[in-house]
């Protein structure tokens, strides 16, 4: 046992060394905003209110439909459908993605079902969701769960394929079962994988929701967009697509990105 | 070592094996041969001598078209307890610590509590002398490192058979050294037969009890050379051995022999279109 190696060698990173040497290179992604915030204020101070208001009349317009108590029975309604039908899309893609994984024929069955409805824009079924469950909660859930799964589905395929077989081999010969081996191998190795296709089948949900609200609801972030718009109030109109942007990039910058950042040392592997 | 209670080491069995890829020629016809318990027996040939698909076969990744495979009385399964297997790559599982690598086959087991598992896995990971390594992550490792864990996880299942597929053929000469090295005092310490594939001569020879040599298909074994160095061997020392020149050069003729055929009658096969290292 005296001449194992030093086991130090191997474990200095070299990389973020040599970055600390380096003068830190500007970014100017803090600039966006308030650069689209200025040109918003002059663009708004040379049209009357009721075409582009300012960006203070917006979070006026914000303010009262929170003093009103309107705003929290809009946002609940929106992410309740997202829930549900991100929800039932995950898990309906897990077991599509995984499935089509482990079995070829399984896989060339779904192959063509997924490039289908991957190309038909989702909001197109939410004519005939709304004929078939009405207006509401489902109608909507329904449209969102298309929208995510087969993307879903499609992202944890390809990851639950490139798993390398060197690992399978491995595992078999220590003894793993079938099961165990999608229980202890194909899912822990997925879910990098999994978690890019929560990433993305979110934001695809999300999308599909506001559209579909905007069609055919009685309450919901797209039906204030929608209403905003029939009635004349820009405000509100930019009010509900300014929710609807934060409410996409607090869920991808702070929930996503960093569960997927939490599996990037090992994912080139 | 403190081990009394180590598993049988098993026997391996290859009576009459014939395989043929689907729609290919024949790789091996009705080849047979066998381990002893405890045996280190090494195989050599030259490149495209069908050494990968033959461990294959013992492993059962692949089913023999007749003949048969028989690890200590049992038909070649991968799950098969008996058997153990050492990759050309680590195959380490990148989400688990290096302790919870080694400890994988003993949890797909079940049977012993997760503290004694955790122990057996600390007493290989010790054997191989990684100790301190129990809580990092592989891609912390070296490629070396990663090897030694790679052989900790499969010790931990006390197999009777240990099949090693140019398990060092990616690390460099003086690891490879090393490795050797530990390779032959875990043997003494565990015990299991052993079938190390190799396209390394020295290798061979400092390591095997009996070298066995594959002819191009579907020829089968060609040759076998009892190696008669006397054990403790020591790097310099049996390096050094007349006896051991005297193996080599026997060796390579032989092998050299084998692989000028291929230019004439017979073909060498290649497997999944990638072409091992040339040998000789």
């Amino acid at each position: 046992m005296s001449s194992t190696p030093a086991y130090g060698s191997a474990l200095p990173l070299p990389t973020t060394e040599r970055r600390r040497l380096k003068w830190p290179k500007p970014s100017w992604g803090w600039a966006s905003l308030p650069a689209l915030l200025i040109v918003w204020c002059i663009a708004a101070s040379q049209v009357p209110i009721y075409v582009l208001p300012q960006p203070w009349d917006v979070v006026a317009e914000g303010y009262r439909w929170i003093a009103s108590g309107e705003l929290f029975p809009q946002l609940g309604a929106s992410l309740l459908r997202e829930a549900g039908g991100f929800g039932a899309a995950t898990a309906v893609a897990l077991v599509l993605g995984l499935g089509a994984a482990l079995s070829s024929g399984f896989r060339d069955f779904i192959a063509p079902l997924n490039s289908l409805f991957v190309s038909i824009p989702p909001i197109a079924w939410a004519p005939l969701s709304m004929i078939f469950f009405g207006i509401g909660y489902v109608s909507i859930t329904v449209v969102i769960f298309i929208s995510a799964t087969f993307p879903m589905a499609m992202t944890i395929q390809e990851g639950a394929l490139s798993i390398p077989a060197g690992q399978l081999r491995a595992a078999r010969t220590l003894g793993a079962s079938r099961a165990q081996l999608i229980l202890h191998v194909y899912l822990p190795a997925s879910l990098p994988f999994i978690t890019t296709a929560l990433r993305v089948g979110f934001s695809q949900a999300w999308r599909a929701l506001v559209a579909a609200e905007m069609i055919g609801a009685s309450q919901g972030i797209g039906w204030m967009v929608a209403t905003g718009g029939q009635t004349g109030n820009t405000a509100e109109v930019l009010l509900g697509i300014a929710l609807i942007g934060s409410i996409a990039w607090l869920m991808e910058s702070l929930v996503f990105r960093r569960i997927e950042r939490r599996y990037a040392s090992w994912r080139g592997q | 070592m403190e081990n009394a209670g180590h598993p049988p080491s098993a026997t391996l069995k290859v009576s009459a094996l014939s395989f043929a890829y689907p729609g290919g020629a024949e790789v091996f016809d009705r080849l047979s041969f066998a381990a002893k318990p405890g045996e280190f027996v090494a195989l050599v040939g030259p490149s495209g001598c069908g050494k990968t698909t033959l461990l294959n076969l013992l492993s059962g990744f692949l089913a023999p078209d007749t003949g048969s495979v028989s690890i200590g009385g049992a038909d070649a399964a991968p799950e098969n307890p008996a058997l153990g297997y050492v990759f050309q790559t680590p195959n380490l599982f990148p989400w688990l610590s290096v302790l919870e690598n080694i400890r994988f086959g003993l949890r797909m087991a079940g049977g012993l509590s997760v503290a004694r598992q955790r122990e057996q896995a600390r007493h290989y990971l010790a054997l191989v002398g990684m100790a301190e390594t129990a809580d990092l992550m592989p891609h912390h490792l070296s490629g070396g490192m990663k090897q030694r864990v790679a052989l900790a996880r499969t010790l931990a299942l006390e197999p009777g058979l240990l099949l090693m597929d140019e398990p060092f053929a990616a690390l460099d000469a003086f690891s490879r050294l090393q490795m050797n090295d530990e390779l032959l005092r875990i043997w003494s310490a565990t015990g299991p037969t052993i079938v190390f594939i190799t396209h390394d001569i020295d290798e061979a020879i400092f390591l095997a009890d009996r070298i066995v040599i594959l002819g191009l298909p579907p020829d089968g074994i060609a040759g076998e050379v009892n190696v008669d160095l006397p054990r403790p061997r020591e790097r310099i020392a049996t390096r050094g051995d007349r006896r051991f020149s005297e193996y080599r050069s026997e060796l390579t003729r032989r092998i050299g022999e084998i692989a000028n055929q291929s230019g004439r009658n017979k073909k060498p096969i290649i497997h999944s279109g990638v072409q091992t290292d040339v040998t000789v």
